[in-house]
């Protein structure tokens, strides 16, 4: 019995994917970005991941729930495509292991400076291994598990009310902001991941409700982020979210409750749990690509490979800066892809319709 | 590569496919019509068989007597066959009770099930005359109940059955017999209510104990381990219980259960991991009451494997998080202790562990005496010659208490035993360890699956309207659909469809 | 397929076994600093813990830590004082982290503590370094010591056995009740680097056998200007807006009511800021509209409170009072070119982001108009009437 996933498990998947570290400095990037209020590009952000979802929902509608790669080999031939996974391959699998990376030494900022940061990311590595090869169903069940494990930490917003003044967000709208086009792309790769459902066509359950989900997925974030740094706009003055390199973390450690404080380690720690799925995610869906270039590999086998090439690639940037440069251009490359994709597909689908229809 | 790859991945073992129990020739012998010289022969040296003979009216019969009932065994053989002439034998043993057996297979299990085996002019009969010693139904010893009902299984599962029986008065309860144990032919029943459990959940778990080989099976705690889907997880995939409410409301869920000979255990499948922090004492209570327990078990379950752990893990790497007003406190009990956080706890813990097994396998009353001196004496000891700090005893002794809580045993078992994963994790890395430690325990447990449905329902996948049921006690109007991890033919609870 | 969980379970122990040793702080090895001091020591004064009689060359810094230490012999905790000469904040850490066999820890820091002559010099220097330090907390107090910070950690103060938790309790009593503002870490660097605010921060001083509030620091940056007495922080807190608790002592005396005194009680209220663009040179107005209530616990008067109209009186000539006072402690504060209020922050908020950068703020601010209009509510003259 072959289990499929349905559009809750979509959805949150979805928001778990795209909820990574990133959110640590959104504020702080809009805040450079569009300088006063910049939190409220972040609604218009999740508007744009919405319009780009809408061009997968125009595949998902033209493959009638053929699987993309199926649709790829159709039309540019086995050998034809395997450029281009080599290109998702190695997109997708750095910014997966980038994305543990940065988590380690953020943090690492924190507590651990002395420890070898590689020994810190092997164990990630291994803890997504081991959800790797459970398949993509499992991966979606933990992930539910994980998001009930952390929603609850949404709440703990309500401890910056008493802190949060209206005056501080001030009435100017996005003026200050410096790079606003580079700071902006910066933020929007906070909303990647929506587009690894492109893979998820085939593990679909219902037909109606899939792109429902993801975009349900896409909104939660969205809301989420946008509570997140419209909080700490209100909390930080301007001045001082620019300087903070995650102010999330320095709200986190201002919490203090009465029988515990300072309690961003640990709080951190669980966005581990988002952080794994992102990870998982998009090392997923590059050994789903490599699985086509090598279908007759076992794909565990394949995952374990490709864990241990990008475990050696993941030592070049040996610094924060250096693993937030690279994150940046995969990120780049990543929206590149997130839009050029589905609009290939999408010609490629049509195309593909007219051929069909030609012969009929 | 390869040889990590293998390492990684345990070569299945071969299994032997011949079985020994049962050389060719017995099978042959065992297919042979029964005669006395045969059964005689098959039974040799068992000197509690029990051989009575009358030549005068060609009767012999083979019978273990500590099987037998006196007043079973008065009524169908002392007394039929007291004064009675030879030419009426064959209308006598025509009478329904007496069974012909057939081949020396069902003679053979008819003596050791406690029947009389007769044999008149090379003919065998079979006659019930069980009744074997049990135990009387009493409370179950490790699943007490304040309010409910307090009758628990017993050993004989046909007393066990007739518990269930009385519970659900119902057609559609159906039993399948099985038998288990190529060696104890234990018998093992499979019962489903007709029309609320889903069939293909049936088949499995009949096709699952068709398949065990085993030569004996003890208990069905032991059955579990044979038959579920991951036998090597430390989490219990079927849920066991003693009492008898508990069975029947797991049977008007639409689950299965399986009832062994010679076990109190019986269990329900398919279970969720959430599950086994219900008590049937819930349904008992008002529900706000009910809730609150079960959210209090929830609350247990998180304190058992987070204390310690936790405790380690902030006063070896995050000193930060104590709060002011405990700092001093917690230095101080900390000051004279010469071991690292880590062994400390360690140290505790499985003082701890010792003592709640040595109070295990005692009598009550050396148990308590246990206890006494396990918890005040070493506790008190311990702190005061500096070995561990009290902040300590007192995480360790809140968690052991939490653990407690929970109302499986077997759950309770695996809870304290993961909470060393984390317990060491916290001892290494801390914070991160912790938070690691839980994110393998939730991926492993989202690997499982109980008769083919997630371990993790209802929470992945995720269903709503069995939270109504699983973290809170919701009233009974609200509960109006069965569990979905049955995937039950039948939803509605209040009515079942013709 | 769980056997290999088992197995990846030891690999990620037997990893972490090989990690983490090198970073583990074990709490009762380690010193935590309570609080920490930092006092400027001019050219050419002997200092304390440098080598006596040597009179200090340069100006230089002297760093004090208060730590609360536990003696693992008897597991009694008694403080431990530890004080350096540096000529920078870091200097001094590594300094005072040779003296102890502990290893000093910042984070369970409280307090930090600046005297005034360090804190007219500016103190962002210090501020920055707690900022970069991840175990520094958000919520470390910054407090400005009339006297020296050396002193005051150093002495011993009967009632007290703990300077350090003292300093910090007594800070939370006073911020409670509205005699000081609350000045974090967290909040100090806000309105540091807020453009429509100046920081403050709680001024406390030795007293014979006591430490006392008093009064409230002015930051212009992160240099003390100037300060504000402690009869008269509560004036401030009413214009800083919302507050919540205090007690303040009214003399009627300049509202032509001689030797008429109340002491006014369980205050609360709040003040409001409206900005006015006016023609001319001063741009701007500001009225800011307090309003207060709270209960009357004394009055040496000879109105009757039993009265309404008596009472509305007194209502009349206590706000005239606080109005007056509020008027002249604003005027004072753009005397010095403080925006300590958070004017700016409205004005801001009424222009656009374009006229907002282009005036010169201090500028403007010094030279605003800005009125006080406080409204007074009695609630009650407490259970007995006259």
């Amino acid at each position: 019995m072959k289990e499929k996933l349905y559009p809750v498990h979509i959805a949150i998947l979805v928001y778990m994917i795209q909820t990574g570290v990133v959110v640590f400095s959104l504020p702080r990037i809009m805040a450079e970005a569009f300088g006063y209020n910049g939190w409220l590009m972040v609604p218009v952000f999740t508007l744009i991941a919405a319009l780009n979802i809408g061009l997968i929902a125009v595949v998902y509608r033209l493959s009638q729930g053929r699987s993309v790669f199926e649709i790829l080999e159709r039309s540019l031939t086995k050998i034809g495509a395997y450029p281009l996974y080599l290109v998702l391959i190695v997109v997708w699998s750095l910014l997966g292991c980038m994305v543990a990376k940065h988590y380690v030494y953020i943090f690492q900022t924190m507590a651990f400076p002395t420890m070898h940061p590689m020994l810190f990311k092997l164990l990630i590595d291994i803890v997504a291994f081991l959800l790797l090869i459970k398949g993509v169903y499992n991966i979606s069940k933990a992930t539910m598990s994980f998001f009930v494990l952390t929603a609850w930490m949404g709440l703990l917003l309500l401890f910056f009310v008493p802190d949060f003044e209206f005056a501080r967000l001030t009435p100017f709208l996005l003026k200050g902001g410096t790079e606003t086009i580079r700071g902006g792309l910066n933020g929007y790769t906070a909303f990647l991941g929506y587009e690894l459902t492109l893979l998820l066509f085939p593990y679909v359950n219902t037909k109606k409700g899939f792109i429902k989900a993801v975009h349900a997925g896409n909104l939660l974030t969205g809301v989420l982020y946008t509570l997140y740094a419209f909080v700490a706009f209100g909390f930080y003055s301007l001045g001082q979210l620019t300087a903070f390199r995650f102010p999330m973390l320095d709200m986190l450690s201002y919490i203090r409750l009465p029988f515990v404080e300072r309690i961003e380690t640990l709080f951190f720690g669980f966005f581990f749990f988002t952080v794994l799925i992102t990870i998982v995610m998009y090392i997923w869906a590059s050994t789903e690509a490599l699985n086509r270039m090598f279908p007759k590999a076992e794909s565990k086998l394949l995952a374990a490979v490709l864990l241990i090439v990008i475990y050696g690639v993941s030592w070049l940037p040996d610094t924060l800066s250096k693993v937030e440069i690279w994150l940046k251009w995969l990120g780049y490359g990543q929206v590149i892809i997130a839009i050029g994709l589905p609009v290939f597909l999408i010609l490629i689908l049509l195309i593909l319709r007219r051929k069909e229809q030609g012969h009929a | 590569m390869s040889l990590l790859a293998k390492w990684l991945r345990p070569g299945k073992d071969n299994k032997n496919a011949t079985h020994d129990a049962e050389s060719i020739e017995q099978q042959a012998l065992l297919e042979q019509y029964p005669t006395l010289k045969i059964m005689q022969d098959l039974f040799a040296d068992c000197a509690d068989l029990i051989h009575w003979s009358w030549p005068e009216s060609q009767l012999d019969m083979l019978y273990f007597s500590h099987l037998a009932g006196n007043e079973e065994f008065a009524r169908e053989i002392s007394e039929p066959f007291r004064s009675i002439a030879p030419d009426e034998m064959e209308e006598v043993l025509s009478r329904s009770q007496y069974k012909p057996a057939l081949d020396c297979r069902s003679a053979s299990k008819g003596i050791l099930d406690g029947n009389v085996c007769l044999f008149h002019k090379g003919s065998a009969y079979l006659v019930s005359v069980s009744l074997p010693e049990t135990r009387s139904i009493s409370q179950s010893e490790t699943e007490t109940s304040i309010n409910g009902p307090h009758d628990g299984f017993v050993e004989s599962v046909l007393i066990n059955l007739s518990l269930i029986r009385r519970r659900i008065r119902s057609t559609r309860l159906k039993a399948l017999k099985l038998q288990v144990g190529e060696v104890s032919k234990t018998d093992v029943y499979l019962l489903y209510i007709d029309g609320l459990a889903n069939a293909e959940n049936v088949q499995e778990m009949k096709k699952r104990i068709e398949l065990v080989e085993i030569d004996v099976v003890h208990d069905g705690n032991m059955l579990v381990q044979l038959i579920d889907d991951h036998p090597n997880s430390v989490f219990p995939l079927f849920q066991t219980t003693e009492r008898t409410d508990a069975i029947a409301s797991k049977l008007a869920g639409g689950k299965i259960v399986v009832v062994m000979d010679g076990s109190p255990s019986a269990f329900s499948a398919p279970s969720s991991f959430f599950e086994f922090f219900a008590s049937s004492d819930d349904y008992y209570q008002r529900w706000a009451i009910g809730t609150m327990t079960r959210m209090l078990r929830f609350i247990a379950f998180v304190i058992t494997i987070s204390f310690t752990a936790l405790y380690v893990s902030v006063t070896t790497f995050h000193y930060e998080m104590i709060p002011e007003d405990l700092l001093i406190t917690i230095t101080q009990s900390r000051s004279r202790v010469p071991f690292p956080p880590l062994y400390e706890a360690l140290l505790m813990e499985i003082t701890i562990e010792l003592l709640r097994e040595a109070g295990a396998r005692l009598p009550t009353k050396i148990g308590q005496t246990i206890g006494i001196v396990g918890g005040i004496v070493i506790g008190q000891a311990a702190v005061q010659a500096g070995l561990t700090s009290n902040i300590l005893i007192i995480a360790v002794a809140s968690s052991a208490i939490a653990s407690f809580v929970i109302p499986s045993y077997v759950m309770s078992a695996s809870i304290r035993l993961i909470r060393f994963g984390l317990l060491l994790m916290a001892g290494l890395l801390g914070n991160f360890g912790i938070v690691m430690a839980i994110a393998i325990i939730f991926i492993h447990l989202s690997g499982l699956t109980s008769l083919k449905s997630s371990y993790l329902t209802p929470v992945a996948p995720i269903n709503l309207k069995d939270w109504l049921d699983i973290f809170i006690r919701a009233p009974f109007s609200w509960i109006q659909e069965r569990p979905s991890q049955t995937r039950t033919p039948n939803k509605r609870k209040t009515r079942i469809k013709q | 397929m769980h056997n290999r969980l088992v197995r990846v379970a030891m690999i990620v122990i037997l990893l972490g076994v090989l990690a983490g040793c090198g970073d583990q702080r074990i709490l009762e090895k380690q010193g935590f600093i309570y609080s920490i001091g930092y006092d400027w020591l001019a050219k050419g004064k002997s200092a304390e813990g440098s080598v006596p009689g040597n009179k200090v060359k340069k100006d230089q810094l002297s760093v004090t830590v208060w730590l609360p230490v536990v003696s693992a012999e008897s597991g009694r905790q008694h403080p431990l004082i530890l004080q350096t000469v540096a000529s920078t904040g870091k200097e001094g850490r590594f300094r005072l982290a040779k003296q102890t066999e502990l290893s000093l820890a910042s984070g369970q820091m409280r307090t930090a503590l600046f005297n005034l002559q360090l804190a007219s010099r500016g103190i962002m220097p210090y501020l920055d370094g707690f900022m970069r330090d991840p175990a520094v907390s958000q919520r470390l107090k910054i407090v400005v010591v009339d006297g020296t910070a050396n002193e005051m950690l150093k002495k011993e103060y009967p009632s007290h056995m703990n300077t350090g938790p003292y300093i910090d309790h007594l800070l939370e009593k006073e911020v409670m009740n509205n005699r000081v503002p609350e000045s974090t870490l967290y909040s100090f660097m806000r309105d540091y680097m807020d453009d429509g605010v100046d920081s403050v921060a709680p001024i406390i001083k030795q007293q014979g056998t006591h430490i006392e509030a008093s009064g409230i620091a002015l930051f212009d940056g992160d240099r003390y200007i100037s300060r504000i007495d402690s009869d008269q922080t509560l004036i401030f807190a009413f214009l800083k807006g919302s507050f919540k608790y205090g007690e303040i002592n009214i003399d009627l005396a300049d509202q032509e009511r001689k030797g008429e005194k109340a002491m006014f009680s369980s205050l609360a209220g709040n003040s409001k800021v409206k900005i006015k663009t006016l023609p001319g040179e001063r741009l701007y107005r500001a009225d800011i509209s307090i309003k207060i209530h709270g209960i009357l616990l004394e009055y040496l008067g000879d109105l009757q409170l039993n009265m309404e109209s008596d009472k509305e009186r007194l209502e009349k000539a206590i706000a005239a009072h606080i109005n007056n006072e509020a008027e002249s402690m604003v005027k004072e504060l753009q005397k010095l070119g403080v925006d300590s209020i958070g004017i700016g922050k409205h004005v801001r908020n009424s222009l656009s982001y374009k006229e907002w950068k282009n005036i010169d703020w201090k500028a403007v601010y010094s030279n605003m108009d800005i009125r006080c209009n406080t409204k007074v509510t009695i609630q009650s003259v407490g259970k007995f009437e006259k």
